[in-house]
């Protein structure tokens, strides 16, 4: 029988032991994950790490996580869980089989993230579960990708599968397989999607069974349960050595006039912490809502990413964490709200506001304010998809949301075009090798920063064009977090980033620069009628561009504190203009030299400070 | 001794008890649990101010910036919505008022007692479902904020004009559903307190807040919240799509008079019907 992980650790494992086994366990979890980058032939899944692959005890806790997003962790562990209940009233579950699900009013986020869990069984019993996601390239929603924006009820969002056992004692229903696939605008990358992650939960439990072999199940069974009360130790006794308090935040996504308001408040007592979305607005009837369990992935993903970084990720980590959502709210919705662009919008505006009550409660504390990491929110997205310069239909994500930059920290800058969150970016090349697109830039975005005292990290700008479509244009899809706030919040006096945008310049004169063998530096030398994108679907056109800034993170303290040399490294490195050096952080470089002039930075901060004053009551 | 609270910002332990104060030049602003803030300055900036790119922001939104009031220092900088005169924002049948009094009209959620909260629907009897009535709008939406107030056990008083009572008109418009007990008044007044019924049943049930519904917000709306708030003492809930008026004209001129009257602009609370939840 297996030890519960929550008993007393009173047979506790000699400590070389215990540090090979768990991470062993991590090693395993890795090598799942790296099988489906290898096996996989997809965009997602070779160059974005868009997959999670994770190893859970056999009654769904979480074990083990490789490198993988927490909040997936979280809800591959619910997708244990309701495989385990839904095929105890069905034919059970066997050795060498394998489960799909990727319904979000089950565990999934949205259906385009489709789940596999396999049992892992040794010597006839089970020991764990191994469970894995892939952000398929299609799922047969209303947009072509899967998020759409003008669904406005779940079932306009794809295949939605509850618990489907598509691998039986080690043979593939094909029957299964093919239904599946078919049900998809490209089936080919789908069977690609699916096959990588089938090698990589045999390639786990081949691993695990060989670790069964070579220590006993008791040995796993007693390691595996001192990880989990390990870890929830180590994150309790941080909790303890922070303040006690209560903080707000609240954020809203916008488009074409609507508005989607999340609120939070943080109560911490003790080694507890309890997350309140009460208030937060009701249920959309877009696609911006995000289903409870992720709600819940995301407290745990914050928690994790604050205060747990360097414990084992596992189960102990999610003990200390309540969550409250009411239901029928954007972090809690009831069928049938859709939810196909969840993980960008309501899902990312989850991690922000949780992070950011995080952030305001290490403030108060001597040793952890420190770790301090302004977040960033999310910023915009973009799909497109349509006829290839081949002549065969296809449909992309462009992937670029690792360009981001990261939030400020409490005593450094935020890292550059490093969005900081396990995923990668596709490359240009391999986007204007496959879709019909011709990148005119892709480069660091001046001067669009949070800036403070640390600023927040620079992110990506780029534009792109129509080329060689045998038709003469293709289909996008824009998403994200929309509205003019997605730049977040700045931390004690830092300001936030300038907004994420997708625009879409029709009627530029790219033609002719083309013809011209001429490269344009700026939009402004493009001309054309400029459509600030909200939710929506689009077409670009031959001679059309599509401008996109990603989202870059806000600053920390104030412009005015941040020394002058770290502004003069940014204007060299043309991240800060001459301008903003002056008006933002009050630093005067010389034009020519970049040298800080001393005397007059001073004065001009002193005057600025000075104003701050001027209205004092 | 002191304890970090946030960037330049600690809390003082001192004989006198917990203070927050500036930890660069050691002013005090508040008690401990104090509204420090309140002890700041506070500046509004355009969007601007924090760099280029921001043209999008310019009249929606504005920086907020706040500062020591002793040494100037940045305690904290947000970007806020602008005051509702430059905003946009349009609902059923009414909007924040432009002309700002001592409270704005912004729209804020509230959450409400359902123990202590009554609503009032004035005027959304059968007229209403006339297209042509200025109130029809709100046939459609302020039906599913009554099914979410009677789930929460909240009492309605539905008023309909004393001129319409015994006439076919005096029925409550079929989609409001009203229930059977959910009484019917026909105050001959403006001031729906007027006729001595409605006093007594909010005190009967324990009533602390009111939702005003319907209309007009210039009329009954605007002359029975006064009373409730400033004889009566009751805190009054406006939502702006679940009220209406002839024009933008009254509609903003109701609501400029709620947020001036002396001593009684705080007992009023502006928001939406889907702004107001119950705990």
């Amino acid at each position: 029988m297996q030890r519960r992980a929550n008993a007393p650790d009173s047979e506790a494992v000699d400590p070389v032991t215990f540090e090979i086994l768990s991470h062993r366990l991590h090693r395993i979890a890795k090598e799942m994950g790296s099988t489906i980058e290898r096996v996989g032939g997809t965009v997602n899944t070779t160059q974005l790490h868009d997959y999670m692959a994770s190893l859970y005890r056999a009654d769904g806790e979480i074990l083990a996580t490789g490198e993988s997003q927490p909040w997936h962790v979280a809800c591959g562990g619910f997708t244990v869980k309701s495989i385990i209940e839904r095929f105890a009233q069905y034919d059970g579950v066997n050795e060498g089989d394998a489960f799909f699900l990727n319904d979000p009013y089950v565990s999934a986020i949205h259906q385009s993230d489709v789940y596999i869990v396999s049992p892992i069984h040794f010597e006839g019993k089970l020991v764990g579960w191994s469970a894995s996601f892939v952000h398929v390239m299609d799922i047969g929603a209303l947009s072509p990708g899967g998020n759409s924006p003008d669904a406005t009820e779940i079932c306009q969002e794809g295949l939605r599968v509850p618990g489907i056992k598509l691998v039986d004692r080690g043979t593939l229903r094909k029957d299964v397989f093919d239904t599946l696939i078919n049900m998809t605008r490209r089936p080919d990358m789908v069977a690609l999607d699916i096959n990588c992650q089938l090698a990589g939960h045999n390639v786990a439990r081949s691993r695990m069974q060989e670790l069964y072999a070579a220590y006993g199940c008791d040995l796993v069974d007693a390691v595996t349960a001192q990880m989990i009360n390990h870890s929830e130790a180590g994150l309790r006794r941080r909790l303890k050595e922070i303040p006690d308090g209560e903080w707000h935040e609240s954020a809203t996504i916008e488009s074409k006039g609507q508005t989607w308001t999340v609120r939070l408040r943080l109560c911490k007592t003790g080694d507890q912490l309890v997350f309140d979305f009460d208030g937060t607005d009701p249920q959309a009837r877009t696609g911006v809502n995000l289903p409870y369990h992720a709600t819940f992935g995301a407290c745990f993903e914050g928690v994790v990413e604050t205060l747990g970084y360097d414990l084992p990720r596992n189960h102990g980590l999610f003990r200390p964490i309540k969550t409250l959502v009411p239901e029928g709210t954007l972090m809690n919705p009831t069928y049938p709200a859709p939810v196909s662009m969840s993980t960008t919008s309501g899902g990312a505006t989850a991690k922000f506001v949780v992070i950011s009550v995080l952030n305001s409660m290490l403030a108060g504390s001597e040793k952890w304010r420190n770790e301090i990491m302004v977040r960033l929110w999310g910023g915009r997205r973009i799909r497109t998809s349509g006829l290839n310069q081949y002549g065969t239909f296809y449909s992309t994500s462009l992937a670029m949301s690792p360009l981001s930059g990261s939030g400020a920290r409490a005593s450094k800058d935020g890292v550059e075009t490093s969005k900081l969150d396990f995923m990668t970016c596709a490359n240009v090349e391999w986007l204007e090798m496959n879709c019909p697109m011709l990148f005119l830039f892709r480069r660091h975005a001046k001067d669009r920063q949070g800036a403070g005292r640390f600023r927040g990290g620079t992110g990506a700008e780029m534009a792109f064009t129509v080329h060689k479509s045998p038709n003469g244009e293709i289909d996008g899809v824009a998403y994200g977090v929309a509205g003019l706030t997605n730049g977040g919040k700045g931390l004690f006096g830092g300001y936030p980033a300038a907004p994420s945008v997708l625009e879409l310049y029709q009627g530029t004169s790219l033609g002719s620069h083309i013809a011209d063998n001429t490269i344009p530096g700026t939009l402004e030398e493009l001309g054309g009628v400029r459509t600030v994108l909200p939710y929506t679907n689009f077409k670009i056109r031959t001679d059309d561009v599509l401008y996109y800034t990603l989202g870059m993170g806000g600053g920390y303290g104030s412009a005015l504190d941040r020394d002058p040399e770290a502004v003069r490294i940014d204007v060299e490195k043309e991240l800060v203009t001459l301008v903003t050096a002056r008006e933002v952080y009050g630093v005067v470089l010389d034009q020519d030299t970049l040298a800080v002039d001393v005397p007059e930075t001073e004065k001009v901060r002193r005057s600025r400070r000075e104003k701050h004053l001027e209205a004092a009551p | 001794m002191s304890r970090p609270f946030q960037e330049n910002l600690e809390i003082a332990e001192t004989k006198s008890g917990a203070w927050i104060q500036c930890s660069r030049c050691g002013h005090r602003l508040s008690g401990a649990d104090g509204d420090w803030r309140a002890r700041c300055v506070v500046k509004q900036l355009p969007p601007s101010s924090m760099g280029p790119h921001r043209e999008l922001m310019e009249g929606r939104m504005m920086l907020e910036e706040i500062y020591c009031p002793n040494c100037g220092v940045t305690f904290d900088a947000s970007v806020v919505e602008t005051e509702p005169d430059a905003q946009e924002i349009s609902f059923a049948s009414g909007r924040p008022a432009r002309r700002k009094g001592k409270k704005s009209t912004a729209p804020q959620p509230v959450t409400l007692n359902p123990a202590t909260t009554t609503v009032i629907a004035l005027d959304l009897h059968i007229k209403a479902c006339d297209p042509s009535h200025v109130g029809h709008e709100l046939v459609k939406t302020v039906p599913g904020f009554l099914d979410r107030a009677r789930a929460a056990a909240v009492p309605v008083i539905f008023i309909v004009p004393a001129w319409d009572k015994g006439k076919p008109e005096d029925r409550i418009a079929e989609p409001m559903k009203r229930q059977s007990n959910e009484p019917v008044l026909y105050p001959h007044a403006y001031d729906k307190f007027a006729s001595g019924e409605m006093l007594p049943l909010l005190q009967e049930w324990g009533t602390e807040t009111i939702i005003f519904l319907g209309g007009s917000a210039n009329f009954s709306m605007l002359y029975t919240g006064s009373t409730a708030a400033r004889v009566h003492g009751f805190s009054v809930v406006v939502p702006l799509d679940g009220i209406y008026a002839h024009s933008d004209y009254e509609m903003e001129y109701a609501l400029y008079q709620l947020t001036v009257i002396p001593r009684m602009h705080d007992k009023f609370s502006f928001t939406t019907l889907d702004g107001i939840s119950f705990r």
